[in-house]
């Protein structure tokens, strides 16, 4: 008797504890990976650095471009063939590197998309969303550079701008608009996002605040040729912060003179890893390197002279010294915009205000002796000198060689001679030049490559 | 020591009342009986007085009765199927029970499920039993490697060995039937389950002493290891320690075991001489390779050879110089040195005391164990305590009750692999180690000649011996486990019994990596931060050495309740059990840096600003932070909840049928419960032919049919159907925001693994059991596989893991065991062969560029591949300049990029299976008198590998140079001589690429081993020793290839890389 009440009493326990169970399997079995459930979660996602404020692409435009050279024996000992078939124009498919802007639009369609599935009140969604679209901008237009032809107005409608992602479904392909649609959509966005954002100054500018947004949107715009819109963009942003570093003051003694997150910042991203971008492998050309007047004090700021006799850029605001450069937004860049548009525009002594303004905080106190120019033309050149002088290494001197007139440019073609062989390639083809994506996607994305 | 004393007075204060137990009875007359280990009495045993010669046979019931003239008689019993046994009879023993164990190839063995035990003969399931005397055959550090030679259907995957993990404690890969998953090791990949007993084993298999160990059982189909349902799916691997036992005597056994290995053969890496590699340093160096790096203001590290080149050209050397300078590299091999200060031959010691003994009503085990391995990297060594206690009791006629406690600890002192040799060689082969006394400096990380003079005394000594980590290994391990465990049998009705488990499982696992102020890596990271301002020095990097800790503990607590019923009834036997469990898991770690730390005082610097930017010294790099780079916190909860049932069935034991279910539960992340729940069952059917009536053979005594069906499956709790992001600890810019990435895309569909297993088996034994065996024939399909589906880059994704394959295995395992005598010489020979293969059958992938086919341990993806497939590209000989050829669109071609990323497969060619698909083993057994001889060959066929050949990546880049480079192309017409292209400048990385995975490479794995050779003797001893059995035994392994089917000179089993060496191990054990 005694053992039968103890078997019941044992298959009633095992009956009760079986059945209440789901408290235990619901129970989050890793405290580190969670799903998006709450604000700090999306504010996570646009704080991951290492995907949205690096591996831009206009790194390999930089290559291309005219500010800088590599020395044969160096240019020889690349070890892969891609690199070196970007400095000479080779068109080959790009290293899977130049595809992380991906991993960015990923994030940033997860973000959006989560916007209204969660509870947020009004100034986070607003931060948030003003924080996506500024990323999808950037990362568009970045990608666009490289991978699509300058913006033309009479060819933008018949020529595609690069893949875009819409979603983060893995299952919907992506889709490539015309030029002119991809850059109304960024246009689009940057309008948004500059209404969204606050123009507070921010610790940390690896977050996008307004004066950003419209920073980058009056880079957009200046691509477009659009000097009325660029003009006031920058002005607007301007008027807000206008802070300009005085060189006098940079101690250019050191090597790498400037802070990471210095006043001038107004957005913070670096270039991706290039293996021809190296410090110890790219030159400043002689000639561009000559242009600098001895007054000029970014002459000693950004170089350092090399063993072989030749200068390495070592004042990039990233502040470290391996091969990811700078290319984010900074007031010097505004100014140099506001300048242009204002002289492109025929309001010649507000450019002359605006550019002397610029000079005094780059060159040595009282070294700006020269009269400035008046005449247009001669103005302007000034202006594209002193923008070339200053934008190193930023992805903007291919921007600039694809929608500049070869006469501001002072030539026809980028010429190279490596090994008594020579390569050259015409600013007419550059303004046309699209690089071609990387094997991987075309093998799975269903995308064609570039032509 | 402390430790072991005071284990030795608990144990002996624990058994010292079991003695008592051992001795009643009356005078003259010796009685007892003779039972197998499963109880039943053997018959015709023969046991010989070994005073006077008398032979006494047992009768049908085991029992004998010996008249003796003395109290105490010394017997020797043996019989043909078991094991002799020397003992001594007293005539006080009224009821005397003696257990004889079978010898191998018996048939009546009690096998162990985890949940209960049955009879092989009423089993049927495919089981596979190790017994004590065979895993005590070689001496090694775990358990699970000591397996490799005794099963089959294992394979133990040696594709990703290095010889630097010799004697340290490694986990062996095991696939047990082949495949069962796809996922990565780091995801639990193809590793079997573990059982200690009676529930899941999922610490450190090497926490377990092999001594603690009684036998192995391998659950292998549907119908043994389904019962484990959602775990069981890579198989189940039951260890089952050493328990005490009821009514008998205290016995008490002493083993102690010495294994050296040899040192491993650094040479067996062929490459060219230093001479020859110097030559090329200078070709390079004309052509202007190293100019990028001599100019660079962060001074890579660079070759002494190239310094002095480098001295040359700006004429501060002449040639005379230069020459003298270069002399003395250009005859030295690193590895001379590295043998003798870096290597040594790695040993393994092995001690352990046990004492069991029972009395009717409370029996107990005690036993303590140190081991020691010491691997060939002087650096490294490990120590292990293992101590156990388990006590068991008949409370009363209703209840027995039983404990354990176990302690086991392990402790490691290492350095950092990556400072040594490896089968990639070592940058700068041409360097001295040591000079006397003192340990060199090499280049390393920077150029020499700059560390060497920079700072003017300001700056700690920046140079680098690779030595000094040798001698001061800066990383400690420490892993601790107590397992205590509580069981409660109780009888309730007739056949009725109630079993209740619970395990306490406790991990606490430390370690810590010192980077004192004397270590290359302190020294390093202060000079870089160090400031010269005005004369005044400023260390921006905290002055002081690094301690970095990761502390983590994880504790589990099992509960297990069951029923179990049994009944005999007109020939029907049926035995059923149910039981619900739940496991609880709660695994955290977290992880510290400490900054300035000095060991003396224990103090740190605590105030360290994170984010403030200091620059490099000497424009060496950019601004740095201080990195904050502990390990991550991580907390981790496992539920498992289970219910389960098996019934066996059996008419006249002539018929029996057998059938279990199972349904699991866990806390998969993200799902919603529904999901979470699903049954798995097996069935099985078998028939034992000799019990039938028209069976009428002589010969054959025992035939077995059986066969089974199961489902069983393969959990995963990092998957999860919602976006799951993951946060980051730091950022390298000390950007305080929290960081999360996304690690997971939404997948609605997420579904387990299953695994269906069909088995037929035949198990016999024939003329008495000297010879017998089994042959089992399994076909296994798998579904839903997690796989990671490489994505389209415009996801953002690089892969996505998605229950993407179905797969099929097939297999062969034959078991065959014979056995025969001549007067007083026996032998016994046991043949072990396997047979598997894996093919995939669907997977969601596209097809993908030859690059991806090529890799090495690359798995198919191409439905009716071979999961294991070897893709080589097609070879079309070296053209007129020396450059390799593929084959593009039916033509010759150098585009090794098209080549490489072409979108059809053409371009390859499928050779064969890059795992053996025959494998096993043949043992030869002889024993005379007191010795006992026996060699193990074993052998693997049937596979494909790659050689390593010359890679001028490797060579220009990491001073590893092949010895095929002396073959290689130099003029027009060595095409038709040699297959090694051309060095060419600049250095040509498509086809590097190209040949490195060329047809032209491939060579057959096949080989036949000579494994190992092990004499034992177990000397005679005296009458009325208190010693009941003394064994020595020299055991020599891993000897060497007898066959091999390539005929270049690389040894197959390690795919050329340089494989384990030799050993010899020595040991004996006493019980008394």
């Amino acid at each position: 008797m005694k053992n039968k009440q103890l078997t019941k009493t044992v298959i009633g326990i095992v009956m009760m504890l079986t059945l209440g169970c789901s408290k235990f399997l619901e129970e989050k079995s890793d405290m580190s990976l969670a799903t998006i459930s709450s604000k700090s979660d999306l504010y996570a996602l646009m704080d991951y650095t290492v995907v949205m404020n690096q591996s831009y692409v206009t790194a390999v435009g930089d290559i291309a471009s005219d500010d800088f050279f590599i020395l044969d024996k160096q240019y020889m000992g690349i070890s892969q063939m891609s690199d070196r078939a970007i400095y000479i124009w080779d068109r080959k498919p790009l290293a899977d590197w130049y595809w992380v802007s991906y991993s960015r639009l990923l994030n940033v369609n997860t973000v959006l998309e989560h916007l209204d599935k969660i509870q947020l009140d009004q100034k986070d969604r607003q931060n948030l969303e003003g924080m996506a679209l500024f990323f999808r901008a950037f990362s568009y237009f970045d990608l666009a550079q490289i991978y699509a032809p300058a913006y033309d107005q009479k060819t933008a409608e018949s020529v595609l701008g690069p893949p875009m992602k819409m979603s983060s479904d893995v299952n919907e392909k992506p889709i490539r608009l015309s030029l002119k649609e991809t850059m109304n959509l960024i246009i689009a966005d940057l309008k948004l996002s500059s209404d969204y954002l606050t123009d507070q100054n921010l610790t940390y500018p690896t977050r996008p605040n307004r004066n950003a947004a419209l920073g980058l949107l009056s880079r957009v715009y200046l691509a477009m040729g659009d000097y009325e819109q660029a003009l006031a963009i920058s002005k607007r942003a301007l008027e807000s912060y206008d802070k300009l570093m005085d060189y006098n003051q940079i101690n250019s003694g050191k090597k790498y003179p400037f802070e990471r997150f210095n006043p001038e910042v107004l957005f913070f991203s670096i270039h991706a890893a290039e293996n021809l971008s190296r410090e110890s492998v790219l030159r400043i050309d002689t000639v561009l390197y000559d242009s600098y007047t001895d007054s000029d004090l970014r002459k000693t700021c950004f170089f350092s002279k090399q063993a072989d006799g030749y200068f390495a850029f070592t004042g990039d605001y990233s502040g470290n010294s391996n091969a990811q450069k700078f290319n984010g937004i900074t007031t010097a860049e505004l100014w140099l915009t506001k300048a242009e548009c204002e002289a492109r525009l025929g309001r010649l002594t507000l450019a002359i205000k605006t550019i002397e303004f610029f000079m005094q905080k780059r060159y040595v106190d009282g070294g700006l002796m020269e009269p400035f120019p008046i005449a247009q033309e001669e103005l302007l050149k000034l202006i594209y000198s002193e923008r070339r002088k200053e934008l190193l290494l930023r992805g903007i001197r291919w921007m600039d060689l694809r929608r500049l007139e070869d006469f501001y440019l002072g030539k026809k073609e980028i010429k190279r001679i490596i090994d008594n062989k020579v390569y050259s390639v015409g600013l007419k083809e550059i303004k046309t030049f699209t690089f071609l994506f990387p094997q991987k996607v075309i093998e799975l994305s269903g995308v064609d490559q570039n032509q | 020591m402390k430790n072991i004393l005071f284990f030795s007075m608990l144990l002996l204060s624990i058994t010292w009342p079991l003695r008592v137990y051992a001795q009643q009875g009356t005078a003259w007359i010796c009685q007892g009986v003779i039972q197998d280990s499963s109880g039943k009495g053997i018959a015709d045993v023969n046991i010989r007085v070994i005073k006077d010669g008398r032979v006494i046979k047992t009768d049908s019931t085991g029992s004998y009765k010996i008249n003796a003239n003395l109290d105490k008689i010394q017997v020797e019993i043996s019989h043909l199927n078991y094991k002799s046994l020397r003992t001594v009879l007293s005539t006080k023993d009224i009821k005397k029970i003696l257990i004889l164990s079978a010898k191998m190839g018996m048939i009546d063995e009690v096998l162990v499920s985890g949940y209960h035990s049955l009879h092989k003969a009423r089993s049927v399931g495919s089981y596979e039993k190790i017994d004590k005397v065979l895993l005590d055959r070689t001496a090694n550090f775990d358990v699970l490697s000591k397996l490799e030679h005794l099963t089959t259907g294992t394979y133990f995957d040696r594709s990703e060995y290095s010889f630097n993990d010799n004697g340290k404690p490694i986990e062996p890969k095991i696939f047990m039937h082949g495949v069962s998953t796809l996922r990565k090791a780091g995801l639990g990949g193809s590793k079997p389950l573990v059982i200690v007993d009676n529930f899941p084993y999922e610490g450190d298999i090497n926490l377990l002493s092999p001594n603690d160990i009684e036998s192995v059982t391998l659950l292998k189909d549907g119908a043994a290891s389904a019962i484990w349902g959602a775990r069981a799916g890579n198989g189940v691997i039951v260890l089952t320690t050493k328990k005490g036992r009821f009514e008998t005597p205290l016995q008490q056994e002493f083993k102690a075991s010495i294994r050296m290995d040899m040192k491993p053969d650094l040479y067996s890496h062929r490459v060219i001489s230093s001479k020859d590699l110097i030559n090329v340093e200078h070709f390079l160096f004309e052509k202007g390779y190293f100019d990028g790096k001599l100019a660079s203001n962060s001074r890579p590290v660079i070759s002494p050879v190239v310094e002095l080149l480098e001295a040359k050209r700006k004429g501060v050397f002449d040639d005379e110089a230069l020459a003298a300078g270069i002399k003395p590299y250009q005859y030295t091999d690193v590895r001379d040195d590295m043998l003798k200060y870096m290597y040594r031959g790695a040993a393994l010691q092995q001690y352990n005391y046990s004492v069991k003994g029972g009395s009717e009503k409370l029996n107990g085990m005690a036993q303590i164990g140190y081991d020691r391995t010491l691997a060939s990297l002087r650096s490294d060594k490990t120590d292990r305590i293992s101590s156990q206690l388990s006590l068991e009791a008949r409370l009363n006629r209703f209840v027995n009750i039983s404990g354990r406690v176990m302690y086991n600890e392990l402790k490691s002192i290492s350095a950092l692999a990556t400072d040594f040799y490896s089968d990639n060689g070592y940058p700068f082969p041409y360097l001295k180690l040591k000079e006397g006394r003192e340990n060199l400096a090499v280049p390393y990380k920077y150029r020499y000649s700059y560390i060497d003079t920079v700072g003017a005394g300001n700056l700690l000594d920046w140079k680098y011996r690779p030595l000094d980590y040798i001698d001061e290994p800066p990383i400690l391990t420490a892993n601790r486990n107590l397992l205590a465990d509580l069981g409660l049998q109780l009888f309730l009705l007739k056949g009725l019994t109630a079993d209740l488990k619970y395990r306490y499982n406790f991990y606490d696992r430390k370690k810590e990596e010192r980077y004192f102020i004397n270590t290359f890596y302190a020294r390093d990271l202060i000079n870089r931060g160090t400031q010269v301002s005005n004369g005044n020095l400023i260390y921006n990097f905290p002055y002081g050495g690094i301690l970095r800790q990761q502390d983590g503990v994880s504790t589990e607590k099992n509960f297990r309740m069951q029923l179990n019923y049994k009944t005999d009834f007109k020939g029907h036997s049926v035995s059923a059990l149910a039981g619900a469990e739940w496991r609880n898991k709660d695994d955290g770690s977290m992880g510290n840096i400490l900054y300035g730390y000095n060991p003396e005082n224990l103090s740190f610097v605590s105030n360290i600003d994170f984010s403030k930017q200091y620059p490099t010294f000497g424009g060496l790099g950019g601004n740095n932070t201080i990195p904050f780079n502990s390990y991550p916190n991580t907390d981790i909860t496992t539920n498992f909840v289970s219910l389960y049932g098996i019934m066996d069935y059996g008419f006249q034991n002539r018929y029996l049928l057998s059938g279990s279910v199972r349904r699991d539960a866990s806390n998969l992340f993200g799902v919603e419960t529904n999901n979470k729940w699903t049954p798995l069952w097996s069935v099985g059917l078998g028939w034992n032919l000799h019990n039938e009536k028209f069976f009428k053979s002589s010969v054959i005594n025992f035939l077995k049919l059986r066969g089974s069906l199961g489902y069983s499956g393969n959990v995963d709790n990092s998957m999860s159907a919602l976006t799951t992001i993951q946060y980051f600890g730091y950022n390298n810019w000390s950007v305080s925001y929290p960081m999360a990435r996304i690690v997971n895309l939404p997948n609605k569909e997420l579904r387990w693994e299953k695994l269906r297993n069909v088995n037929v088996g035949i198990e016999f034994s024939a003329w008495n059991n000297s010879f017998s065996g089994s042959i089992d024939y399994y076909n296994k399909y798998t579904f839903d596989l997690f796989d990671a589906q490489p994505l389209d880059p415009t996801t953002g994704i690089g892969s996505m893991v998605l229950n993407a394959a179905n797969t099929k295995s097939r297999g062969i395992d034959v078991n065959l065991a014979l056995n025969k005598s001549w007067r007083e010489l026996n032998w016994s020979g046991s043949l072990l062969f396997s047979y598997n293969n894996n093919w995939i059958v669907k997977t969601l992938t596209d097809q993908q560029s030859p690059t991806s086919y090529v890799l090495k341990g690359g798995i198919s993806n191409l439905p009716g591949d071979m999961v294991y497939s070897l893709y080589a590209y097609k070879w079309q000989g070296l053209n007129s300049e020396g450059k390799p050829q593929g084959l593009l669109n039916h033509e010759n071609s150098t585009a090794y990029w098209d080549i490489m990323g072409s979108k059809g497969l053409d371009v390859l060619q499928k050779i064969g299976s890059a795992r053996p698909l025959y494998f096993g083993t043949f043992r030869n057994t002889f024993s005379y008198k007191q010795f006992n001889l026996s060699a193990t060959i074993s052998y693997r066929l049937k596979y494909y590998f790659k050689r390593s050949s010359i890679s001028y990546q490797s060579l220009f880049g990491k001073y590893d140079g092949h010895v095929d480079f002396y073959d290689r192309w130099q003029k027009p017409g060595d095409e038709l001589l040699t297959d090694v292209p051309a060095m060419v400048y600049p250095l040509d990385d498509g086809a590097d690429l190209f040949y490195k995975d060329a047809s032209v490479l491939v060579e057959r794995g096949d080989h036949i081993k000579f494994q190992d050779l092990r004499l034992q003797y177990n000397p005679a001893l005296p009458i009325g020793s208190k010693i009941k059995s003394l064994a020595f035994f020299i055991v020599a392994e891993n000897i060497g290839l007898i066959w091999k089917a390539t005929k270049k000179d690389i040894n197959p089993e390690y795919f050329g890389n340089i494989p384990a060496p030799r050993s010899f191990s020595m040991g004996a054990t006493l019980t008394f």
